[in-house]
């Protein structure tokens, strides 16, 4: 059965068919909806287990551990900084040899996230467009921001925080000053998802969404008005004599407010129905009097909110965009209203141009920076407001350069907001909420380690990990990339009960916790004895392989479909092959994919299993390149990459080896483009025609000018 | 002896083995005569080395030489007296 | 003579329940505690209240070191040890199970110290007892982190010598009072919270079948003496606990569904500085610092209802 789900769904899917007994897990962002789907199929009786609502992950990982050795299958899952916090209890687990699956959706590790901060006044851009002090910003509202393929979107304030603080900057620019602490990360370059921490703005031009309109202002309801009249409404004299205002549109809002704003300023417009069942909402005024009264107050005055509120309101009624094509256009052809747009755009300093299709004369006005545009003149219309979300950050246009960073040595309260996407827009900047840095750290901890690629591939390997699990006793971790795959929804194959009850038989465990026939579970462990019990735990380990291969060929044989330790991708004659682990793999192949359209040779290898590490198979699939390039998202500080350690370390006695490059990239919540990823093959490509390596270790998209 | 993976000990009371008598340096000796058998010796020896009967024995595998059991006796019926060494 | 002599552990269990304690030891001989260790001896009691039907978590420390020292356990009923904050959590864990696999029989027991009660492991219990675990936990209170070397915990009494609060010329012992486990559980709303002694088995005996009894997190503290780290003889461990409820410094006492009942009032209550003297950790005790506890004592005793 085929339903289309996100990763965390696919994962608790993949525990429900398993018929998992004892979930124990505490929500941490990006992991919480896999509690909760659990949460749900328990509520619905759709799962028959004991769901433990524990106090933390270390108690989450500590009730697993109690109810696996009472014998029962068991289930947790979660991310980062929980992982960080059960990791006393990953060791255990797998020195206790139990057979606990864990999923753990791969969000880097926080520098404490509430470092960085803004002095109160700080205004946040919210999911209406409007901005909101940062002080009075709630949990639950609604933000700007973006996400990690660059896209604005509107996300979630998951948390807030205060504190106070004497170590502050302040930034000077033409328009306000705002201050905050200096290590606080603005974006700076659009090509190349540059991040800088404050203390380093100074003299740079920062992309800037706009900002200190108030369209609250009477001026701008006014400039609103006139818009809409201009582009829907129509002032005409009939044959009695009589002037006449009549706005017809399709959005009733729009009627809505109109007849409000007027009601606000002294007008009596009149809402009316006869063109409902055209869908079209009516205003009209009738008296002349009243009608000529609203022209002359309409009259195009040439201030900013009056301006901004014109092109608000012709933008509500007759603008469009952006869609397939990114940029809000308005038709208007009539030649007064041109002016009065042109003259509107100009004087707010909005870039704009004016096309005349030749055959049919009309004429349209084009915005290409429609953040910009939909900040500074606000639409009413919320449909029309969410089309910024078609756009992404490039299009932000404008820069505003900061005079002067000075630092600021008083005690002052500061706040921070934690969203969804890790970012939000500050007066007009976008900043980043805090630090991601993916975690090898529990490489160490004995238990297997699955990096999954996309959500068929969790499920899968979510179930094939129970069974991996207790037939080899010992924990099994099914790794899944926060956002990227947690976070998009694909469709997947969904194997039925039956087939997976076949697949999986019920949990047994060698020696549980029982009354009838009493053990003894984890002893004081004595010299004598504690070498050897690492030895059968490493043995365990390394030779979960093998058994990952037949739990894998039963799999395919069931369900059609296996992943192997490693994949292999385009990589058999290639002299230059890129090596990666989880979603990576996906650009890359399409990187891979242009490089062998111009006839080169490169290929990928993908690592799925990490522990155990596919040594041999690496080994097969690596040792005819000239050069491997591993890209990685994170660093074993100190060292080196954690998989180029790995791999490098495999090929220490083996002859012929390749030349190795390291490429750490995609830290700091950066998203790792193509054209880093072409950097890299590029690199390799010498090093492979020269046969030398200058340097191993590489960082990609670093700017090495701005570091301290 | 194979070791169990996670060391599991599948033998329960296995510590029987170990005769901690070995660390006493006096040792409690019961008068037969003034020992009713009331059973406090029995409640509070924490190893426990006390054997129920008429009169009470001690366990002498045991016996940590704690000098509880003297203390505790109603009747003064146990001494401590020094072990002798081997 | 002993001071209280044996009439005391039996003429105060009386009321309707039978409590002998059985001749089954679940606890085997041959672990390697301290003589005269008063915390074994809470164990061994413990498990003849409880029978051989239970599965016991137990957190690091004393009791878990000294009875399972690889390859040999003195436990006769199967027991696990995890670590040393998460008791409660691991405990909760096998209650599950149990629930799943229909085993109404058995109770899930988590057993742990004063450290790993108070201290490191209050999250764990708290989280437990809020989410209503059908599991009884027993916390050994010898008022220190002993398996380590005797350094102070939360449940260390005012003014005692440890490792980290030692006798010095600025700093003499303890300066914070002893933190009371029994009200905290029992503001969780806990349906049983019971303290008991070693010096009185039968009430420690009669109040764990209570507990194991009842289906819900309930909650028993023993305190047991430690002979190197009090500083006593070894064979003074009973004497002093029974000199710790006599004095008034422990009571005997359970809460049974919000309800306070004191179960044994000393019949003349007799002045600290008796259980204080038998003790190497109140040596440096100056008169004033004994006044100073005493006055301390009688405010507890009298919030008790004991004269």
């Amino acid at each position: 059965m085929k339903q289309v789900l996100d990763g965390n769904e696919a994962a608790a899917t993949a525990a429900k068919l398993a018929r998992v007994k004892v979930v124990s897990a505490y929500p941490i962002t990006p992991q919480t909806t896999i509690v909760e789907k659990l949460a749900e199929f328990i509520a619905d009786g759709e799962l028959d287990a004991e769901y433990i609502k524990v106090e933390s992950e270390h108690s989450a990982l500590s009730a697993c551990i109690g109810a696996a050795a009472t014998g029962v299958r068991t289930f947790t899952a979660t991310s980062s900084q929980g992982l960080m916090l059960m990791s006393e209890m990953l060791f255990v687990a797998s020195g206790l040899r139990l057979p606990i699956v864990m999923a753990n959706v791969n969000r880097s590790l926080s520098a404490p996230l509430s470092i960085w901060c803004f002095t109160k006044d700080a205004k946040v851009l919210m999911g209406d467009l409007t901005y909101k002090s940062i002080s009075e910003v709630k949990e639950g509202d609604a933000v700007l921001g973006k996400d990690r393929n660059s896209n604005l979107r509107f996300t979630k304030v998951k948390r807030l925080f205060r504190r106070r603080t004497d170590n502050l900057v302040e930034l000077k620019t033409d328009k306000f000053n705002l201050i905050c602490t200096p290590d606080h990360r603005f974006y700076y370059h659009p090509t190349h998802e540059h991040w800088i921490q404050a203390r380093s703005l100074k003299s740079k031009f920062l992309p800037w969404f706009g900002f200190g309109f108030n369209d609250g202002s009477d001026e701008f309801k006014r400039g609103w008005l006139a818009g809409v009249a201009d582009g829907d409404g129509s002032f005409w004299w009939d044959k009695q004599g009589r002037h006449t205002f009549r706005i017809n549109v399709k959005d009733e809002i729009i009627v809505d407010t109109f007849v409000k704003y007027c009601f606000n300023f002294g007008f009596d417009v009149r809402k009316v129905n006869y063109r409902k069942n055209e869908g079209l909402s009516t205003g009209i005024i009738t008296l002349t009097k009243e009608t000529t009264r609203l022209k002359k107050f309409l009259n195009f005055s040439r201030n900013a909110d009056f301006c901004g509120g014109y092109l608000a309101g012709i933008y509500d009624a007759e603008g469009s965009g952006p869609s397939k094509v990114k940029q809000v256009v308005i038709y208007n052809s009539n030649p007064e209203i041109l002016k009065k747009i042109s003259d509107a755009l100009a004087l707010l300093g909005i870039k704009y141009k004016v096309y005349i299709d030749k055959r049919s004369m009309n004429y349209h006005t084009k915005v290409n920076n429609v953040p910009e545009f939909f900040i500074k003149c606000r639409p009413v219309l919320e449909r029309k407001r969410n089309n910024l979300l078609k756009m992404t950050i490039k299009s932000v246009k404008s820069r505003l350069k900061i005079e002067d960073v000075v630092p600021i040595r008083e005690n002052t309260e500061v706040y921070n907001l934690e969203t969804d996407t890790n970012n939000y827009i500050v007066n007009g900047f976008l900043v980043h909420n805090c630090d991601q840095q993916d975690s090898m750290a529990v490489r160490d901890s004995g238990w297997v380690q699955l990096y999954c690629e996309n959500n068929q591939e969790i499920l899968d390997s979510t179930l094939q990990a129970f069974r991996v699990a207790e037939e080899l006793l010992l924990p099994v971790m099914v790794c899944l990339d926060g956002y990227i795959l947690s976070h998009t929804a694909e469709p997947i194959e969904i194997p039925d009960q039956a087939a997976v009850d076949k697949f999986l038989p019920v949990y047994k465990f060698p020696y549980p916790l029982d009354p009838e026939k009493p053990v003894t579970m984890g002893p004081l462990g004595v010299p004598e004895y504690y070498e050897e019990f690492r030895y059968m735990l490493q043995e365990a380990a390394r030779t979960s392989k093998e058994k990952l291969v037949e739990v894998e060929k039963e799999f395919k044989k069931r369900f059609g479909r296996s992943y192997g330790l490693i994949e292999r991708y385009r990589s058999d004659d290639a002299k230059v092959i890129l090596l990666t682990m989880g979603s990576l793999s996906s650009s890359a192949k399409e990187v891979v994919d242009a490089h062998r359209k111009r006839g080169e040779k490169v290929g990928l290898v993908k690592v799925r299993s990490f522990r155990p590490f596919p040594n041999k198979e690496l080994i097969e699939a690596l040792g005819q390149a000239k050069a491997v390039a591993v890209l990685e998202r994170d660093i074993s500080l100190g060292s080196a990459g954690g998989l180029f350690l790995d791999v490098a370390a495999s090929f220490i006695n083996v002859k012929p080896a390749p030349l190795m490059l390291n490429f750490i990239c995609g830290l700091a919540g950066r998203d790792v483009s193509p054209i880093q990823i072409k950097e890299a093959v590029q690199a390799a490509r010498k090093a492979a025609e020269t046969g030398k390596v200058k340097r191993a270790v590489r960082w990609l998209g670093l700017r090495e000018e701005v570091l301290g | 002896m194979s070791l169990k993976p996670g060391a599991i000990i599948t033998e329960p009371g296995s510590s029987a083995r170990y005769e901690t008598g070995s660390w006493r340096a006096f040792k409690p000796v019961i008068d037969a005569n003034k020992c009713t058998a009331c059973g406090i010796c029995w409640l509070y020896c924490p190893e426990p080395a006390i054997i129920k009967g008429k009169p009470h024995a001690v366990d002498y595998r045991y016996c940590k030489g704690c000098g509880i059991c003297a203390n505790e006796c109603p009747f003064k019926a146990i001494t401590m007296v020094a072990e002798e060494h081997k | 003579m002993p001071y209280g002599g044996w009439g005391c552990a039996r003429k105060y269990w009386v009321e309707d329940m039978k409590v002998e304690p059985t001749e089954e030891e679940l606890v085997a001989p041959g672990h390697r505690a301290c003589a005269g260790c008063g915390c074994i001896l809470a164990m061994r009691h413990a498990l003849k209240a409880l029978g051989k039907d239970v599965i016991i978590s137990m957190a690091t420390g004393c009791m878990e070191v000294v009875t399972t020292p690889y390859p040999e356990t003195s436990w006769r009923v199967p027991w696990i040890h995890v670590a040393f904050e998460n008791t409660a959590a691991v405990a909760s864990g096998i209650e599950a199970a149990l629930k799943v696999l229909g085993k109404r029989h058995v109770k899930s027991v988590a057993i742990a110290g004063d450290g790993g009660t108070a201290d490191i492991g209050l999250q764990a219990l708290s989280g437990a007892i809020e989410r209503g675990h059908n599991f009884l936990y027993i916390c050994y209170d010898n008022e220190a982190y002993m398996n380590t070397g005797i350094q102070r915990s939360g449940a260390t009494p005012y003014k005692a010598w440890t490792t980290t609060t030692p006798i010095g010329k600025v700093k003499r012992g303890e300066d914070r009072p002893k933190k009371d486990m029994p009200a905290i559980v029992a503001a969780h709303g806990a349906p049983y919270v019971a303290t008991a002694s070693v010096a009185y088995p039968l009430d420690f005996i009669k109040k764990v079948k209570k507990a194991a009894a009842i289906e819900g997190p309930t909650y028993i503290h023993v305190q047991a003496p430690c002979t190197p780290g009090w500083r006593i003889e070894d064979s003074k461990t009973i004497e002093v606990a029974r000199l710790a409820v006599l004095t008034g410094s422990w009571v005997l006492y359970e809460i049974d569904q919000g309800k306070l009942n004191v179960t044994f009032k000393p019949p003349k209550r007799r002045p600290i500085g008796e259980y204080l003297k038998l003790q190497g950790r109140f040596r440096h005790l100056t008169d004033e610092d004994i006044s100073e506890i005493q006055r301390a004592v009688d405010e507890q005793c009298k919030r008790f209802g004991l004269e």
